[in-house]
This record gives C-alpha cells, sequence and structure tokens, in this order.
C-alpha cells in the first residue's frame, strides 16, 4: 500500500494528476458499492462522483489509519444516506418509517440497464480467460488477485525470483486485456482526458 | 521503453513501486493517453474479476476532475515549486542574506583563495549571457541552482548548457561526494529517455508553471540516498 500512501501525499500537495489516478482506480468499485446500497445505476454514479469531490476538498482529514477505498467508501454511502433523507424530507412525511420506506423501495428496484447486462457478460468472459491462462501465469495472477498477496510473498509460496512474479502477473494482465478489448472498449482511448 | 512502463503500470496497480516511481507513473497517466487507457483497462479487469464492474464504459474521471478544476482555489495544499526558498523565507529576509553572503565573499576571497576555485574550462558561473548563444535560455537562475542544492545540503560546483533546453549542474555534498542534477526545461529528449531510466533518478516537477525534469545522478552515493535527495524535492 505504500504508493498508496505516496498517491495520498500527491494529493495533499495539490497533485490533481495523483487524484485523477486515484479516481480511475476505485470509480468502478464505488459505483458498484454504491448501486448495491441503492439499486439505481444512475444515482450511484451521481453519489459516486459527489464522495469523490467531498474526499479531496477533505483530504487533509485522511490519517492513513485505514485504505483510502475504505475512508471514501464511507464518505459514499453517509452522502447515499443523506440522498435518501432529504428525499424523505422533500415528501413531507414526518414518519419514523418513511426512511426505511424508501430505501426498501430502492432496494427492489430491478434495473438491468444493458450495460449492466453487458458487464456480468464481461465478468464471465474474463474469469472464462483467467482459466485459460498457462498454469504458471493463472496461479501467480490469482495469488495476487484473489488473495492479495505481495509480490515477496508470492515469490515465497511459488519459490521463484520477484521479477518473474512481476513478469507472470503483467503477462497475465496483458492476455486478458485482449479479452477485455474485444469488447470495443477502445473509445476509453477516444475520450477526451482533460 | 513503453513495454517497461507498461510493466510499471501493472507494478502500481499492486502498490510495488517506490513513492518516487509512482510521481512519474501518475504523470505519464496524466499526459500519454494510451497510459491513460491502459490505467483505466487494467483497474476495469480487476474490477471484472472481482464482479464489481457494473458498467465497463463508465468512466466518470473527468466529471469529478473538471468540478474540481472549475472550483479549485488558491489554496494552502498547492505547493508546485517545492524547493523555492521564497516560499519558506520572505523576500526583505533573502535580500538581506543575499547582500550579508555577497559582503563576506567579497571581503573573505582573498583570505579564502577563492580564486583557485574557479570552474573548469568546460564549465562556466559567470559571464553565462557572453559565452552561450542567445538563444540558449540564460542560466540567470543561478540562485535557482543554489537553491535546489540547498535542499540536500549540496553545494553548487558549476553548471553548464547542455543543450537548448537543458543544463546540468555538480554538487558537492558535506562528505566530499559528488552529485550531478540535470534539469530538462522541455519534455526529456528521445534519445535521452532510456538513458535517464537507468541511470539515476528521474523526476518530474514544475518551475513557477513549466514543467521540468530532473535527473539525479551519482557515481559515488547509492541509489536510496539518491531517491532520498529525490525526495526533498517534494517534501516541502
Amino acid at each position: 500500500m505504500d504508493n498508496e500512501i505516496a498517491l495520498i501525499e500527491l494529493v495533499k500537495k495539490g497533485d490533481k494528476k495523483a487524484y485523477n489516478t486515484l479516481v480511475l482506480k476505485y470509480q468502478d468499485r464505488l459505483v458498484f458499492s454504491v448501486y448495491k446500497f441503492l439499486k439505481d445505476f444512475e444515482l450511484a454514479q451521481d453519489i459516486a462522483q459527489e464522495a469523490f469531490i467531498k474526499a479531496y476538498k477533505n483530504i487533509e482529514k485522511f490519517r492513513g489509519d485505514s485504505q483510502f477505498y475504505t475512508w471514501i467508501y464511507r464518505i459514499a454511502i453517509n452522502t447515499a444516506k443523506n440522498v435518501i433523507s432529504t428525499k424523505a424530507r422533500a415528501s413531507e412525511v414526518y414518519d419514523n418509517d418513511t426512511t426505511d420506506q424508501l430505501l426498501s423501495e430502492s432496494a427492489t428496484t430491478s434495473e438491468n440497464p444493458e450495460n449492466i447486462l453487458q458487464a456480468e457478460q464481461l465478468r464471465s468472459e474474463i474469469n472464462k480467460a483467467l482459466q485459460n491462462l498457462p498454469e504458471d501465469i493463472r496461479v501467480t495472477l490469482s495469488l495476487r488477485e484473489f488473495d492479495g498477496l505481495s509480490y515477496e510473498e508470492i515469490a515465497k509460496v511459488l519459490n521463484c525470483p520477484i521479477g518473474t512474479v512481476r513478469s507472470r502477473i503483467h503477462k497475465g494482465r496483458e492476455m486478458l486485456d485482449q479479452t477485455f478489448s474485444k469488447y470495443n472498449l477502445s473509445n476509453f482511448e477516444a475520450r477526451k482526458y482533460e | 521503453m513503453n513495454e517497461t512502463l507498461e510493466e510499471r503500470l501493472s507494478m502500481l496497480m499492486d502498490g510495488e513501486v517506490t513513492p518516487f516511481e509512482t510521481k512519474r507513473l501518475v504523470d505519464e497517466i496524466d499526459c500519454n493517453p494510451h497510459m491513460k487507457a491502459l490505467w483505466l483497462r487494467m483497474n476495469k479487469q480487476r474490477a471484472a474479476l472481482k464482479g464489481e464492474l457494473i458498467d465497463p464504459a463508465l468512466d466518470i474521471s473527468s466529471s469529478v476532475m473538471s468540478h474540481l478544476n472549475s472550483t479549485s482555489q488558491t489554496s494552502s495544499l498547492i505547493n508546485t515549486k517545492p524547493w523555492h526558498i521564497s516560499h519558506f523565507f520572505p523576500t526583505h529576509y533573502l535580500k538581506a542574506c543575499c547582500y550579508l553572503l555577497g559582503f563576506f565573499l567579497v571581503l573573505s576571497s582573498p583570505l579564502l583563495n577563492l580564486n583557485n576555485f574557479s570552474p573548469s574550462d568546460s564549465f562556466s558561473k559567470t559571464n553565462s549571457s557572453k559565452t552561450f548563444n542567445k538563444n540558449f535560455p540564460l542560466p540567470g537562475n543561478e540562485a535557482l541552482l543554489v537553491d535546489l542544492g540547498s535542499n540536500f545540503n549540496g553545494n553548487l560546483k558549476n553548471y553548464r548548457m547542455v543543450s537548448e533546453n537543458a543544463l546540468e549542474a555538480n554538487y558537492q555534498l558535506a562528505g566530499n561526494e559528488a552529485v550531478k542534477i540535470k534539469v530538462f526545461f522541455n519534455d526529456v529528449p528521445q534519445t535521452e529517455k532510456l538513458n535517464l531510466l537507468e541511470s539515476g533518478i528521474t523526476l518530474h516537477t514544475k518551475a513557477g508553471n513549466e514543467p521540468v525534469v530532473l535527473n539525479v545522478s551519482s557515481d559515488q552515493i547509492s541509489n536510496s540516498k539518491l531517491i532520498k535527495i529525490s525526495n526533498t524535492f517534494f517534501k516541502k
């Protein structure tokens, strides 16, 4: 997690590029988490965006005693709860159960836009591609992605040099990227990165 | 070189790069659309593996950064010239120190025999405007180089322009160890990139609002000490 601390330190010094790197890293996970809470995809995006903005403005308050994602997740969930509470107040029904009711209603809304279905299909394809990787690469990448081991720990487990771990992980990601790219995601490069 | 950068990006995903390298990769992600797209895809790939991907095309980063840029204020957080001494001392104090230092040097030069400490033929500290093509950026920033050295207690020995947009400065540390800093006022020339990656520590920072690339190297001190020196440019 050292480079995350380094990223946060850069952000605290006003380096917005470092913050953009963090946003790109965590946006999918955060939107997914908020979506699970609210079951509203559009609202989840708005709340995640607001959470990132709030987090940047309050970055000095991040002490590093938890992971950055844990911190921003709390911000996002609190923001989501505030949105729900605001809706309850707007309805002018001062009922203790209103917030719970709204939460319940949003949780039962089953929105499955096409892009969400595409994501499920992509997840399935990526996992298939992972199973089809050469064994040494698959094992190394799995230890990293699913077990969260560091390169050094993986090297000890597999009894190989750290350089080998590094190159296998990189190679595995390159091979999975071929599957990812098949889903015509070249629009990422076409977006204007400001 | 791109393959090496992509592998380092993969290492950044896993927190396996140094803080210094983090800064370099952040700059690369910001200015290289290919690297930015790759960073985005790699993180989406991870999210897909963990079942946390909800929309492959999702990207709220532009909206977030656009909002932050439009509402940014002059903040005490921002210090794009971390190694500029005027951030820490008032101007009148600096002026007084400069006058005192100059007065001391003038008085003491006969005693300290400072005339023997003259630059080598290929280097020059004075009359730069007379010896260099006027199209070269004039090193009237000698004070800047001295200030740069103050971050790591390095005494500026000499400097020279090595090209139109680059200069090279040599410093001496307390233990007589030598440190060389190359300053590139524009992007690093393509021919230099491979060398710089393997030789010394390269970092991207700013002089005022202009981006500069610094390369810190030494034949005498270890890479870990070079990294510590590099970090001093970002601490303040």
